[in-house]
């Protein structure tokens, strides 16, 4: 059995025996004795094993940072792992080493490490980052010790290095970019006899693969990565393991974002092999005529099954705002980078954000197994407590967003902590507005029962009445016989039933602002 | 010889902010925490297993079973302990190991000791426990109905409050309480012990208090302390949570060594951190307060009750400071300060930054809040009017050093943060905003700094000159990121004049330093920076008499690594005298003493607890924040839109260092007063546990709008370099924000007066939801 995966650590190809369920942080500290690389939560909460990927992505090297807890070493295959001991080169600080230390940002320093890297992989994907792409990347950092101030102050004191773009870019990127372009994308497999690990190139290959292995499916002693920040915690946290994990995240097709606005097919379709493309091109024709038949001008975004949630904000915003804005308020960039919309919501959590907006737009899942291909509605999909519709060997291959022509649409969500925090109750809400009358509304909740909630009675009862502020006060009594929240360790049962209420106001008071914007514009 | 260097240019002397002392280190990932150390051959790991049950007798811990599993080397319990099975630092009632009952959840019962991690996890699950449930009692209510208290009940009392009370025309009584606080240092209670020769053994620990440990291990394992080494490099962060309760874990990890001969590891996972060890003491404290038309208080008696946890601990110290901060910066005539250290069956409550003074202060702060709001008055208004001004005493007798900064200090922060211009506005907002409300708030701070346990005033350091000129510095302090070795750095950098590359500082190690105090109390740099600075100055004596002797010259600078020669008050930098280098060689062939040993004891300090009077304070550290926040009256979620600081740590140090302690303790604060919250179940477990529902603040709690300053033209003559403590003061200013949120609920027409730290979204909803009540029942 083959237990070998080759990978470059920073800079240097390694090639390396592994368990199927060793992660990176273990990988580092007992493999490799790389110890720059902390723990302090191994559960993706704090940020301090934070390391940099660098991997191909349509033909070209993007960087990201990722929670070394979470992320399982068998996907480092032909990927670059930069660890903080590659960051200072030839004992000379890189300058983000050296404005930290300027900004006398460390005092502990244990979370130093994690947060060097993640302004490192900030700086590697964007050249001049934003206040709030910095915040974005540095809120999944826990530090106890500086309380923030000095590492927001980092990028100042790196503008005053002035340092130009291309030194930020470490010594040995170049040339490593492009070994890892000819690098052969193959089908990896790892069975260390307790646990095993398969991660394919395609889904044609995932089904001959499971057709192959009907005893392991059988036992139904295995489980889908798609993204893995849950699966690796129970696996590390609560022993939950698993015969076989069945990695998505390298299955080109999966990687397609696509978006057609009534005429042109925008694509980001971002395959590892080029023979691909236009196989898919054409595939990704067919999928949206099937949806577009009925309304020619219809606007409609598809993601597929392995689009992280990093890419929802980067590459969808400008079409989608509304969902990016939500994906923005989860979890944090290191978990955000590889955490997929489809993991989101096979997870079947009822507190999962992008359900409700989701729910809302009218989107539909596309699965596909053994048993071939089919489309189901996201209103439908969930069962009850963690049960899907979803069968056994089936997996999200993407899911399609119908974008409504000038709908308004707004999520809200209530935790103790406005970042890097699950949510307590969420909403989202979809409505046509016409002459001041609400025409079209949808509304769905999570946290409020076994399931992300749609609720058909409130959403009725908004239709046809006027867009008033006394119209979502009166959906409070609708709503509140709608579903019967539990309480927990975030919040009691009763504070929940009265956000379900609430965040309606919030929903009418964000289409107050919406329209005092566009006012505004006028 | 001429000198090339520019000798005005800094070396890293004082007042001025070099780079981290580790922060090349820091940066590079290069610096060793404890599970970073290399392993030692032969190392086994230990893994302990908690009591499951709050309160319960052990009739039964059967570890025949685990013992045979593979890779176990020893399953250790109470009757393994070959000393005595007691690690009370105070008061002697806290064992090691469960001995006949248990007394919280999380409270050690067993060790098993194993070639791996997995082993040793394997083998927890196959103890056998049998345990006796009894019923826990869990709160400060719970614990004053029966009296128990795990030390005695004090008092501090001025002037008479009852006589005030009979006859007054303003009077309020209420009660105030905060939850605890959960440290989340980054790195976990971590320990590794290594057996040496001769029955020796060396421990290294993420420890604030290594000579605790040394007494303690020696204790456990009856041997003498010689026997015991600690050595502690650095922590990811202590916080007061590593002061006392690192210990326990040194002695398990001793006691595995002592059974095994082979070197041991023991490291907490953050849910058993988070799960065993204790946290910041909830109180809760019941006030009666007299005060006139004009918002002069007349009389004030508060009783703290906090809640202490299964056993002692620090708590009675912790209480202690909580009185002798009862007052805060005001000058009340009739005062009476009880305090009582409520036994319950949680994790011991234990040290965490401000170390009661905060939970002192915020009664005194909440009620002058609700003084205000009774009265229509502005709150700093009444804060300014009974304001310590010089010459004023504290309740315990003591005067107040310096007490005119804190007039200084409210007048600048009124101007500086546009106090009465933000009222303004603020008002006018909330006057048009229906579904949200903005708040103001204010708290000023003393902090008395020294230990009150009087003997703990005391610092040690070891310094040897080599012949290249090179420093090796060995202090009392641990550097768990306050950056005292940095500071102490500077301090030698400066006496010595050599640049900072010159010196080295060592690990806290018991054999180059012993019986240290804890680095505790804001005052580890005071401390052992006084104690560097005679022990620099001793080896300076004997240089500066060999230059004399050398060059007949009486009157010269040492900076940078040079000698100059100063004449008429002039220092000639252009021709220096000689090298630091080449005095060293020749001190050295003439045989002068280029190592010393350097002592401080804090001067004038006592106080009498029976009496509640003295001088427990060496000086006072003052300051005071003002923020704004906007609440969310859907939901109750904050927003904290700005903040002001003014801070005086006298004349600073390392200035960038000193302002990091602020933004630190500030967001701490932050954290405390708002999202970090402990949920326990009603069998006393502690459910938010890990980070995952433990929410301490992330970059983006911190207000767009930081101003932060250090008050200009401090000096504190009786302070280190006439410096001032900084780590715990600033924490305090968290309370402002706690302020603000109930000044922006006031504007709904009902005091607040149930709202408690932390003010979490639901419990802020809550409060929003009985304004509403009471609206309805009026209308």
């Amino acid at each position: 059995m083959k237990k070998i995966i080759h990978f470059f650590l920073n800079g240097k190809l390694k090639e390396i025996e592994i368990k199927a369920e060793t992660t990176v942080l273990e990988l580092l500290r007992n493999n490799f004795e790389l110890n720059g690389i902390k723990e302090g939560c191994g559960e993706g909460d704090c940020g301090a094993c934070t390391v940099v990927i660098g991997e191909v992505r349509a033909g070209k090297i993007h960087y990201k940072a990722v929670a070394g807890c979470l992320y399982l070493a068998a996907k480092l295959e032909g990927r670059h792992l930069i660890t903080i001991e590659g960051m200072a080169e030839n004992d000379k600080l890189h300058p983000i080493q050296e404005a930290i230390l300027n900004a006398h940002a460390t005092q502990c320093g244990f979370c130093t490490p994690g947060v060097s890297l993640s302004i490192l992989a900030l700086y590697l994907e964007k050249s001049n980052p934003t206040k709030a792409e910095f915040q974005r990347y540095l809120e999944g950092n826990l530090c106890r010790c500086t309380g923030y101030a000095s590492i927001r102050k980092v990028p100042d004191y790196l503008a005053e290095l002035s340092i130009a773009a291309e030194n930020i870019r470490l010594g040995y990127l170049a040339e490593t970019e492009a070994k890892q372009l000819s690098f052969d994308s193959e089908d990896i497999f790892i069975d260390d006899g307790n646990n095993a690990y398969y991660s394919p190139v395609s889904e044609e290959h995932l089904e001959a693969f499971l057709d192959s292995h009907q005893e392991l499916i059988k036992e139904k002693n295995f489980c889908y990565l798609n993204g893995g920040s849950d699966v690796v915690v129970g696996i590390k946290k609560r022993n939950q393991h698993y015969r076989l994990l069945l990695d998505l995240s390298r299955i080109a097709t999966l990687q397609m974002i696509c978006y057609y606005n009534g005429k042109d097919i925008a694509e980001n379709n971002t395959l590892e092999t080029k023979n691909h493309e236009n196989r898919d091109r054409n595939n990704n024709r067919t999928k949206i005529s099937t949806f577009a038949n009925n309304e020619q001008e219809a606007k409609i975004l598809i993601i597929g099954g392995g689009v992280s949630l990093s890419r929802i904000i980067d590459e969808t915003t400008s079409v989608f705002p509304e969902f990016a804005a939500v994906v923005q308020k989860m979890c944090s960039e290191q978990v955000r980078s590889s955490a997929t919309v489809a993991g989101n919501i096979v997870n079947a959590s009822p507190v999962a954000d992008t359900v409700p907006l989701l729910m809302v737009v009218e989107a539909r899942i596309t699965l596909k197994g053994l048993e071939g291909e089919r489309n189901v509605a996201l209103r439908d999909f969930f069962h009850g407590y963690k049960k899907t519709e979803n069968k056994e060997t089936e997996w999200i291959s993407f899911i399609t967003i119908p974008l409504g022509d000038g709908d308004f649409i707004n999520f809200e969500k209530v935790s103790k902590r406005k970042e890097v925090d699950i949510s307590a109750v969420n909403s989202a809400i979809a409505l046509k507005v016409e002459k001041g009358i609400i025409i079209k509304a949808h509304i769905a909740c999570g946290g409020v029962g076994e399931t992300t909630l749609y609720m058909p009675k409130t959403s009725r009862h908004l239709e046809g009445k006027e867009m008033k502020e006394v119209t979502f006060l009166g959906a409070f009594e609708v709503i509140s016989t709608e579903a019967t929240p539990i309480g927990d360790v975030r919040s009691s049962a009763e504070y929940r039933q009265a956000m379900m209420q609430n965040l309606l106001m919030k929903h009418y008071l964000a289409y107050q602002k919406s329209q005092e914007a566009t006012l505004y514009e006028k | 010889m001429k000198n090339k260097e520019k000798s005005s240019s800094p070396w890293g002397q004082v007042g001025t902010s070099p780079w981290h002392l580790s922060g090349r280190d820091h940066v590079t990932g290069r610096s060793q925490f404890i599970d970073d150390l290399p392993k030692p051959r032969n190392l086994l790991y230990v893994k302990i297993l908690p009591s499951p049950l709050a309160r319960g007798k052990i009739i039964a811990i059967n570890t025949e079973k685990a013992k045979t599993l593979p890779g176990v080397v020893a399953v250790l319990t109470a009757t393994d302990i070959p000393g005595e099975n007691q690690i009370g630092g105070i008061i002697q009632d806290e064992v090691c190991l469960a001995q006949d009952h248990v007394q919280f959840i999380g409270e050690p019962l067993a060790i098993v000791v194993a070639e791996s991690i997995e082993q040793a996890e394997a083998a927890l699950c196959q103890i056998e426990l049998q345990l006796e449930e009894e019923i826990p009692e869990l709160t400060i209510k719970d614990a004053l109905a029966k009296n128990q208290f795990v030390g005695p009940v004090r008092k501090i009392e001025r002037g008479d409050v009852e006589n005030v009370f009979a006859d007054c025309s303003n009077y309020l009584e209420g009660v105030i309480r905060n939850e605890g606080q959960e440290h989340f240092y980054l790195e976990t209670q971590c320990v590794l012990a290594v057996p040496e020769d001769n029955g020796g053994m060396t421990i290294y620990s993420s420890s604030q208090n290594p000579n605790e440990i040394q007494r303690m291990v020696a204790n456990v394992l009856g041997v003498g302390q010689h026997q015991i080494t600690v050595d502690i490099k650095r922590l990811g962060g202590g916080f007061g949570g590593k002061e006392s309760q690192a210990t326990v874990w040194a002695c398990l990890a001793a006691l595995a060594v002592f059974h095994t001969g082979r070197p041991t590891e023991l490291c907490l996972t953050r849910d058993e951190d988070m799960l065993c060890t204790g946290k910041r003491h909830a109180f809760e404290s019941y006030y009666r307060v007299a005060f006139d038309e004009a918002g002069k208080i007349l009389a004030y008696s508060v009783e703290l009750n906090s809640n202490c946890g299964a056993v002692a601990d620090v708590s009675t110290s912790v209480l202690e400071r909580a009185m002798l901060h009862a007052e805060n910066c005001y000058q009340i005539e009739n005062i009476r300060i009880i305090g009582r250290p409520c036994k319950t069956n949680l994790h011991p409550a234990t040290a965490f930054r401000g170390f009661g003074g905060p939970q002192g202060i915020f009664v005194i702060e909440s009620v002058i809040q609700k003084m205000a709001f009774t009265l229509g008055l502005d709150p700093y208004d009444i804060k300014m009017k009974n304001s310590y001004r010089k010459g004023d005493q504290a309740p315990y007798g003591e005067a107040i050093l310096d007490a005119e900064h804190v007039g200084k200090v409210f007048d600048k922060l009124r101007k500086d943060s546009q106090w009465d211009e933000r009222k303004k506005r603020i008002a006018a907002f909330n006057d048009t905003n229906k579904y949200c409300k903005k708040g103001l708030g204010m708290t000023p701070v003393k902090f008395g700094i020294s230990f009150t346990a009087e003997h703990l005033n005391q610092g040690s350091a070891l310094i040897h000159v080599y012949l290249d000129g090179s420093i090796s510095i060995t202090h009392g302090a641990v550097e768990m990121g306050q950056e005292v070795n940095t500071k102490i750095a500077q301090i030698a950098a400066t006496n010595f004049g050599v640049p900072l590359t010159k010196i080295r500082i060592e690990s806290n190690n018991t054999k180059r330093v012993a019986n240290t105090s804890p680095t505790a109390a804001s005052s580890s740099c005071d401390l052992n920076g006084q104690a560097v600075e005679n022990a620099s100055l001793a080896i300076m004596k004997r240089l500066r008499a060999l230059v004399f002797k050398l060059f007949a010259k009486p009157d010269v600078v040492f900076e940078n690594g040079f000698i100059y020669l100063v004449t008429a008050g002039k220092t000639d930098y252009e021709f220096p005298l000689t090298t630091f280098k080449d005095l060293v060689r020749t001190a050295y062939f003439e045989r002068v003493d280029l190592s010393a040993h350097g002592f401080y004891a804090s001067p004038g300090i006592y106080f009498d607890r029976d009496t509640g009077q003295g001088n427990p304070f060496l000086y006072y550290a003052f300051g005071a924040a003002v923020s704004e926040v906007t609440v969310d009256l859907l939901t109750g979620q904050i927003t904290l839109d700005s903040s002001h600081i003014i801070h005086d740590c006298g004349s600073s140090i390392n200035p960038m260092v000193d302002v990091g302690q602020i933004e630190g303790a500030f967001a701490q604060g932050i954290g405390w007063v708002t999202t970090e919250e402990l949920v326990y179940n009603a069998s006393g477990k502690l459910l938010s546990s890990s980070p995952a529902t433990y929410k301490i603040p992330t970059i983006g709690d911190i207000p767009e709008e930081l101003h932060i300053e250090l008050l200009a033209g401090s000096f504190n003559e009786v302070g280190i370099k006439r410096s001032k403590a900084i780590g715990e003061p600033p924490f305090v200013y968290g309370e402002a924000v706690f302020l603000a949120i109930v000044d922006a609920l006031c504007s709904l027409g009902r005091y607040p007066q149930e709202l408690s730290i932390p003010a979490t979204p639901e419990k802020v909803w809550r409060e929003i939801k009985r304004c509403k009540k009471s609206g309805d029942s009026k209308e």
